[in-house]
């Protein structure tokens, strides 16, 4: 038990950003010690990437197409901006917004989460 | 306390009980193999510090192999590597005929994972998170085809020592005149978090 508290500890002590708080989260109990960590400022989207992310979150899911349609209408690439939203929405909640290839889905549990 | 993401929750609810290992969430089960996983994840910081590591892990069947290598792989994600994942096989050789070498690095491409595609098909978030920063750099200046050329070969320009290496650059090159083409401007195509 002591070596897996440790490993546990030792894995998320690596782990690159602090941990973040969002109700999309859940809380298991831990026998292992709590690590303290300084919680790292959350980033910011930029004025393009909010426009398409209020878009987005208009549906549960887009077709590639549709995607690629509100994408340029803001003037980015669609699989650029798929990736900047995860990456914002990971780094923000701790959990990745967008999935798929020909479908895109939009992750509900996170979606309540986010404000903008 | 830790947090556990409801993806991890619904991914190890998923494969535990039909005896898979889980994609994600595996540092909430991991039990000892401290020595291994220090080990393993020392070869990661390796390989972020521009070195290279080869290990086998050799062990019977259900001791924990695919269970360490994809908490390995998770860890690299995390730390922000781009992973490859493949099972070598008869058809997917290192080298071989019949196109089965070939198959392997087609394998490799389709399940390119990062921290934003952690279960593959990241290459072209991958590429076109790339071109948007060189879009990016260019700022305000003119983003003619020549310049978004001229940057893509200055940013490839270590590539060319290694084979293929400028054609590589070309196949890049044709990818952002063709994003070009589609109507995405290549001045105002930077995404990028602040």
């Amino acid at each position: 038990m002591n070596e897996t508290c440790e490993i546990r500890d030792w894995l998320a002590a690596r782990r690159p950003t602090g941990e973040p708080s969002s109700s999309a989260m859940v809380t298991t109990s831990n026998p292992c010690q709590p690590k303290s960590g300084s919680p790292k400022p959350a980033n910011v989207l930029d004025e393009k990437h909010k426009t398409l992310l209020r878009d987005v979150l208009h549906r549960p899911s887009w077709a590639i197409a549709d995607f690629r349609v509100i994408a340029k209408k803001v003037g980015l690439l669609p699989w650029a901006c798929m990736a900047t939203l995860n990456a914002w929405a990971l780094n923000n909640y701790g959990d990745l917004l967008l999935e798929g290839d020909s479908i895109i889905t939009i992750n509900q549990n996170l979606k309540e989460n986010i404000l903008l | 306390m830790s947090n556990i993401t409801v993806r991890e929750q619904s991914a190890i609810l998923k494969s535990l009980p039909v005896g898979l290992v889980p994609p994600t969430g595996l540092h909430h089960l991991v039990v000892g193999r401290k020595r291994e996983i220090q080990a393993l994840c020392g070869d990661l910081d390796a390989v972020k510090q521009g070195g290279s590591a080869f290990r086998v892990i050799t062990g019977p069947n259900g001791v924990g192999k695919t269970f360490l290598t994809t908490l390995l792989r998770e860890k690299a994600i995390e730390s922000g590597l781009v992973v490859l994942p493949a099972d070598l096989g008869v058809n997917h050789r290192l080298h071989g005929t019949d196109g089965r070498g070939r198959a392997l690095f087609s394998l490799l491409m389709a399940n390119v994972c990062t921290s934003t595609t952690p279960t593959g098909n990241g290459l072209r978030p991958l590429l076109e998170s790339w071109i948007s920063g060189l879009g990016f750099d260019l700022g305000d200046q003119k983003a003619t085809p020549e310049a978004m050329a001229q940057r893509v070969f200055d940013a490839l320009r270590p590539l060319k020592d290694y084979p293929l290496g400028f054609e590589f650059a070309q196949v890049i090159n044709r990818l952002v005149q063709l994003r070009r083409f589609l109507g995405f401007p290549g001045g105002h195509i930077g995404s990028h978090i602040v």
